[in-house]
């Protein structure tokens, strides 16, 4: 097989805001004001942790002796391609990899533009897979560029915010998630889609948190050769998301107006239900004169919202976003305290319609769902066990807690 | 045959036998002897070393050879074919094949040579120490009964006997159900399910028609079970028409009983439970959960799965199960017969009695009938009376042990397994999840989440590592709760030794996996087995179950 070829981006200003109190690194400003009170970038480090971790486990990888229908190792090291200097090259370089550098950077210090252009760049000369090093606001950066690109994506944890779900739990989970992937033939690789999250640096510094949704990117998924099964095998997430979706369908009513969240489960609802959802924002469905979904109204605003649920019978239909198991406040802040209450109020909490696939409440490893509304007295209110549906016929009642 | 310790009391009024290689927790250790130098074999090393066969050999269909037969029978004689004629002209067109069955044509030494590879290319508790295959009681099954079952006066039966002539196995049948009920705390049982699963749907059937019988079978249409619970459970609550709540573990490992709270409703029509559950954590208060689900009008009905180690110790009927099910083929040392036939035998409270499957076996005075007129029974779930074999054998095994004998099988699978977990958890990166420093009953779910977190070595990988050394493991149901899940059930069934082989090979393996992950992550380099791509497995258009959907799918045959 010819060698994957994997894109390294580096944000080499990422994460130099956390160490120092400064709850971020977004903007000039922020930098030398961090840079001013002695802080190190650690990117670059972790960058070179992760490719450090990608090059060993191509390396080492080899055929088991005598292997019949083995799992595929990965026999070609990846040809890396590099943004230049410290924005991937020089890590590149630290690690062991000869890269080819593609495009230029200017003198002083790098900027958001930089990373949008050369992730464009490095997307553009070919490449399997993308690996950066950041926090959420590259992400964001990365996810204006790549989304619509459709090229598989992986974070390398460097940054202080780390809300999306794009990203390793470390450099070295990073290395080897990428070369488990880039062994696979690229027919079999397989993606999921995990959303891109970022809160506004300026309000979190005024104590507000409120990371909003900006879009999803496909990321390598961990899949393992050989489950020893015994039980019937595991539903793909697909398959598992596409049961909720049918569970949802068949309890829609008709006179309810249903507030559909963001995220991949609930798009796949709304492919069960049939209808078109925005990617990223929340929509309302209802059932027509026939009986069928449609779809009443795409990526609203809060004022939108309250005006569409007010004095109607109304549900909401959320996935926790983002890797940290948030029902509210995070990425689907339209849905502000007064819709829930309004809700809430029509009825009850079993107006609440929380979906998740078994995985994901497993890998909440027994830490409860979070709200984080805005409205402390609604968060307390919330709080206590809400039924998750998981499946078709499926039910988890889970707790709830205020962040 | 090595000759074991059998330790088996017996208990007053029941027949004593000999219990071979059943008790053997604190036999004597097989210590490597210190061979002098120069002896013509070397001592053994730990762990040993092992290779398996790996024969690459084809699926039978594809050895087929048109024409090849494994016997070949006499020509009619014409004087017979004379008067009878064609004899397939007899049939009715309907059961007449119009092309032969297209089964493999082979002579009798490839068909020989062919399984005897296939069995060379496996692991089970007859082999290998078979404690990895947690949650399944792999326990060894004296050979003793299987030859009461290959005696030709149960061998050779046929259900559609008069019950008159046949008045042993009823007997039998009869008396293995009083004692389950005794072991259980139930007041009636039915042996009738081929299976675990089918016993757990047998029991999902009374269930309902309990609640049918009190016009509640519309509006009671959720079951509660549990994460750790055997899947079987939701399955069959499923496939009987019921929403399925699932709760999760709370910080102790135990079902979250605040959930159970929020969960049950006017609706409940039942709770499904394990316990212990398959982190072989034992629940001391599922009486609160039974009393919680009872307050509700629902039934509490007990997966017996794991009740290796509380033989003589709880009874599901004590702590107020309204039903339950014990897998005969766990608990009670019938074959597992990789994926049946089993034997699965349900227990429930007088109550509940009328809806068993039917026939009954009952006595009236020393004769014992079928009890084929029982108008609210659920009906049948197996043809016949069950799986007779499998009965026969139960029996034998719990009689040749006693009641003393039971409650001291359940106490050596629970110090054996503790044992091994103390062995266990000294190995670097694996830990046991909940609980932290209580013991476990007869199994635990470890976890190695730390080994992965510092090697990049997964479970998984070090499952595939470990069948080099002639052993195996097996992870968790799916979702890994636990992550990075290992499942140990040592039996009452190995010695210390055989638990000491067992830890030795976890943690070689360990140490490779922080010293070269790579050769972890490769293998396995002894075994049958290789790497597999589950995908097509989950896959409609890929799939195959028969040789015919294969060549349907894959090699564009009819």
């Amino acid at each position: 097989m010819t060698a994957p070829r994997v894109g390294i981006l580096v944000n080499p200003i990422a994460g130099v805001g956390g160490r120092v109190g400064l709850a971020g690194s977004d903007g000039a400003e922020i930098v030398a004001e961090a840079l001013a009170r002695g802080a190190v970038p650690q990117a670059n480090e972790r960058a070179v942790g992760a490719l450090v971790e990608l090059r060993a486990r191509c390396a080492a990888a080899r055929p088991a002796p005598g292997e019949v229908g083995a799992a595929p190792v990965l026999l070609a090291a990846p040809v890396l391609l590099a943004a230049p200097g410290e924005m991937g090259a020089r890590a590149a370089r630290r690690a062991g990899f000869a890269p080819l550098v593609v495009g230029t950077i200017g003198e002083g210090p790098t900027t958001a533009a930089d990373t949008c252009r050369l992730a464009g760049e490095l997307i553009a000369a070919g490449i399997d897979l993308l690996l950066f090093a950041g926090g959420d606001g590259t992400a964001r950066d990365i996810c204006s560029v790549a989304a619509a690109a459709e090229i598989p994506v992986l974070g390398i944890p460097a940054g202080v915010k780390i809300h999306s779900a794009v990203f390793a739990t470390s450099p070295a989970a990073a290395g080897e998630l990428a070369a488990t992937f880039l062994a696979l033939p690229p027919g079999r690789r397989r993606t999921s889609r995990r959303e891109v999250l970022d809160l506004d640096e300026a309000a979190y510094r005024r104590g507000e948190v409120a990371p909003r949704l900006f879009g999803e990117l496909a990321v390598p998924e961990a899949g393992r050769w050989l489950q020893p099964r015994k039980a019937p095998s595991p539903a793909s997430e697909a398959a598992a998301a596409a049961a909720i979706g049918a569970e949802v369908a068949a309890r829609l009513v008709a006179g309810t107006r249903y507030v559909l969240g963001p995220g991949s489960t609930l798009r796949s609802v709304a492919q069960q239900l049939g209808v078109a959802k925005t990617p990223i924002g929340v929509d309302i469905v209802e059932l027509d004169a026939a009986g069928r979904p449609c779809l009443l109204a795409g990526d609203v605003s809060d004022a939108q919202l309250a005006s569409l649920v007010d004095g109607r019978p109304a549900r909401v239909v959320v996935t926790p976003i983002g890797g940290q198991g948030f029902l509210f406040g995070r990425g689907n802040q339209q849905i502000g305290p007064d819709v829930l209450r309004a809700i809430l109020g029509s009825g009850g909490r079993d107006a609440i319609i929380v979906v998740a696939t078994p995985a994901k409440l497993a890998a909440l490893g027994g830490r409860p769902l979070l709200v984080d509304t805005g409205d402390a007295a609604l968060d307390r209110e919330l709080a206590g066990y809400l039924r998750v549906i998981t499946g078709r016929a499926e039910q988890t009642p889970y707790p709830v807690e205020p962040a | 045959m090595s000759a074991p310790t059998s330790r088996g009391a017996q208990t007053p009024g029941l027949p004593a036998a000999a219990a071979p290689g059943l008790l053997m927790a604190h036999a004597a250790p097989d210590a490597v002897a210190g061979s002098p130098a120069g002896l013509p074999i070397a001592p053994k090393p730990v762990p040993r070393r092992f290779q398996q066969a790996r024969w690459d050999e084809p699926i039978i269909f594809e050895l087929s050879v048109p024409g090849a037969r494994g016997i070949l029978p006499p020509a009619t004689e014409p004087a017979i074919s004379a008067v009878v004629g064609n004899p397939a002209a007899a049939l009715p067109a309907g059961i007449r094949r119009e092309r032969p069955a297209a089964l493999p044509e082979l002579s009798q030494v490839h068909v020989v040579r062919h399984y005897d590879r296939l069995s060379q290319e496996t692991l089970g508790v007859d082999l290998n120490v078979d404690v990895g295959q947690g949650t399944c009681t792999m326990k060894y099954s004296p050979k003793v009964n299987d030859q009461m079952v290959r005696n030709p006066r149960i061998a050779d039966l046929h259900p559609l006997q008069d019950p008159a002539t046949v008045q042993g196995v009823l007997e039998i049948m009869w008396r293995l159900e009083r004692m389950l009920a005794e072991i259980s705390g139930m007041d009636r049982m039915t042996l009738q399910p081929g299976a675990g699963s089918a016993a757990i749907w047998t029991n999902v059937s009374m269930i309902r028609a309990y609640h049918a019988a009190r016009g509640q079978a519309a509006t009671r249409d959720e079951v509660i079970t549990t994460i750790f619970s055997h899947p079987s459970n939701a399955a069959c609550a499923k496939v009987a028409g019921y929403r399925v709540i699932t709760l999760y573990p709370d910080a102790n490992g135990y079902p979250d009983l605040g959930a159970l709270r929020a969960a049950v409703s006017q609706r409940t029509a039942a709770l499904l439970v394990t316990n212990p559950e398959d982190t072989g954590i034992f629940n001391p208060r599922i009486e609160e959960y039974v009393r919680i689900v009872h307050q509700v009008g629902g039934l509490a009905c007990y997966d017996q799965a794991n009740a290796n180690g509380i033989l003589g110790i709880t009874r599901a009927g004590d702590a107020g199960f309204d039903l339950c099910h014990f897998n005969l083929h766990k608990t009670f040392s019938t074959p597992h017969a990789c994926g049946g036939p089993g034997a699965g035998a349900c227990g429930v409270k007088a109550e509940l009695a009328r809806f068993l499957p039917r026939p009954t076996v009952e006595r009236a005075g020393d004769r014992y009938t079928l009890d084929d007129e029982r108008p609210d029974s659920v009906g049948k779930m197996r043809p016949w009376y069950g799986v007779a074999p499998n009965l026969v054998r139960a029996y034998a095994w719990i009689m040749s042990l006693g009641a003393e004998g039971l409650r001291e099988v359940a106490e050596t699978a629970v110090l054996n397994n503790n044992y091994l977990m103390a062995k266990v958890l000294e190995i670097r990166g694996v830990s046991a999840p909940y609980a932290a420093g209580r013991r476990r009953i007869e199994q635990v779910r470890y976890s190695w989440e730390q080994l992965a977190r510092e090697t990049g070595v997964h479970t998984d990988e070090i499952g595939q590592r470990v069948v080099d050394f002639g052993t195996h493991y097996w992870t968790s149901h799916h979702p890994f709760v636990v992550p990075e899940p290992m499942t140990l059930e040592p039996t009452e069934s190995f010695s210390r030794a055989d638990l000491d082989e067992h830890a030795a090979i976890l943690a070689l393996v360990s140490d490779e996996a922080y010293t070269d992950p790579e050769h972890v992550k490769s293998a396995p380099h002894a075994s049958t087995i290789h790497r597999i791509d589950h995908a097509p497995l989950d896959d409609p258009a890929a799939w195959a179950i028969t040789w015919r959907a294969y060549r349907r799918k894959h090699l564009g045959g009819s």
